[in-house]
């Protein structure tokens, strides 16, 4: 099974999503060319290399939606 | 050629500026946030950092409240039509630029706002007073400058932003003429939206502007397209700032901005302030001393004046005055300033004014030099 991708709204969110995630020692990258992706429509993801719900929890906190989890 | 039409747009830029400028289309020329190649994302990193660094100046709630704009009046415009629904009121002051003049103006005339003007005094507690006495049940933005980009005068928007908050009401600050020279805080002084320029005080490239807000989710919109984000859906974005930046940014000016707000920071905004007011206070004092010299600015102020001023030469009309300056090789802008309720203000709406604006790079030496320039026209 691959690394979890995180679905956010916009670049931006992603960039400061990872950055936020690098921060709390969780190991992100922005991704846009995956398959699963497109069907969000232009959607950024970022792959963490950890657990995709705690992830997503830190990111909620900070105010930062995530739209979706695919896994690669 | 001295310049002093720094209220225009800064001249010169910083080196740095001007080697970020040359080098970005080489080093960051994809789309950002478009592709998902790595240059793609390389240049969305570096749009970041400029977001980044505005939000830290002026203290934003948050990155995403950032959106980058073509210029100060673009911020302005997208803010006040966002915010302003049929019925509203709007209180404005009576030094406003007409970025914010004629947007609300205009909503006037076509019948979808009513708006007052507040006069303005050198007492700040008489200026709130002033904004205050004109609020009425349906008030929902006061948009002011925070400083007069003809005169000088500064606004008192802490207090006006404690007063707008206190009633619930909206509160917009244009700061062409402030953003780089006096420190602003957006949450502490109650700022819901924070319009700039990023050619003047920041020393950015033309082309560039800022509008930075907490509320940007719930605006509506003057202008829609690709965002990069959530294209699937027919409807414009509702995050921030994708909802305010359709279409590909301008990715080399949002660089040149970085690198000017880089700049004022590590120069230190206080620095360069007193800097500036040194030498519009000795332009001012030795102005002062022409017998034929009408100057329309008080003694420049710290903390409550800008480096602007504003003059004429009796017997010359402001762009005569300026046209021989330009002769003499000295730039000055004269005329209205795009702020016609100011002049109302001050009695200049026929006349004009000459006006002296000092930039980061100004010397004590071009100082004199102007002046004796000046005294010579007058002779």
């Amino acid at each position: 099974m691959g690394k979890p991708i995180l679905i956010l709204t916009s670049v931006t969110y992603a960039i400061r999503a990872q950055k936020l995630l690098e921060r709390r020692g969780i190991r992100a990258y922005i991704k846009r060319n995956v398959n699963g992706l497109s069907s969000h429509g232009c959607g950024y993801g970022v792959m963490v290399n950890g657990d995709a719900q705690v992830a997503s929890q830190i990111l909620a906190l900070a105010g930062i939606r995530v739209k979706g989890i695919i896994e690669t | 050629m001295i310049y002093f039409d720094n209220a225009a747009t800064s001249y010169p830029k910083p080196q740095k500026v001007l080697f970020a400028l040359r080098d970005a289309p080489r080093l960051y020329g994809a789309n950002p946030g478009r592709s998902g190649h790595d240059m793609s994302l390389k240049a969305a990193l570096k749009v970041y950092e400029a977001r980044e660094i505005a939000a830290k100046l002026f203290h934003a709630r948050q990155v995403e409240d950032v959106a980058f704009t073509q210029n100060c009046t673009q911020a302005n415009n997208f803010a006040i039509k966002g915010i302003l629904d049929k019925g509203d009121h709007v209180i404005i002051s009576d030094l406003e630029h007409n970025s914010v003049l004629r947007p609300i103006h205009t909503l006037s005339v076509q019948g979808i706002i009513t708006y007052s003007i507040a006069a303005t005094y050198p007492d700040d507690d008489q200026t709130v007073a002033s904004f205050r006495s004109l609020i009425r049940p349906n008030t929902r933005l006061i948009a002011c400058t925070h400083a007069s980009n003809v005169f000088g005068f500064k606004l008192p928007v802490r207090e006006i932003g404690e007063l707008a908050k206190e009633q619930g009401i909206f509160f917009l600050v244009d700061a062409a003429q402030t953003a780089g020279v006096l420190p602003i805080d957006v949450q502490e002084n109650g700022i819901d939206f924070l319009c700039t320029s990023g050619h003047k005080s920041l020393y950015g490239p033309t082309g560039t502007g800022l509008m930075i807000t907490s509320v940007g989710e719930g605006l509506k919109t003057s202008m829609e397209g690709g965002t990069g984000s959530q294209s699937a859906s027919y409807s414009q974005p509702q995050t921030m700032p994708d909802r305010f930046e359709s279409g590909t940014i301008n990715t080399v000016g949002i660089i040149g901005l970085e690198t000017g707000i880089s700049y004022v920071m590590n120069k230190g905004l206080d620095t360069i302030y007193h800097h500036e007011m040194r030498v519009i206070s000795e332009i001012h004092r030795r102005l002062s001393e022409m017998g034929h010299v009408l100057l329309y600015t008080p003694m420049p102020k710290l903390g409550s004046s800008l480096p602007v001023l504003s003059f004429n030469i009796i017997g010359l009309n402001s762009e005569e005055t300026v046209s021989m300056l330009n002769d003499a090789g000295f730039a000055l802008r004269g005329g209205l300033h795009c702020a016609p309720l100011a002049h109302e203000k001050m009695g200049t709406l026929e006349t004009g004014t000459a006006r002296i604006s000092v930039g980061a790079f100004n010397t004590m030496k071009q100082a004199a030099e102007l002046c004796a320039a000046i005294k010579k026209i007058t002779a």
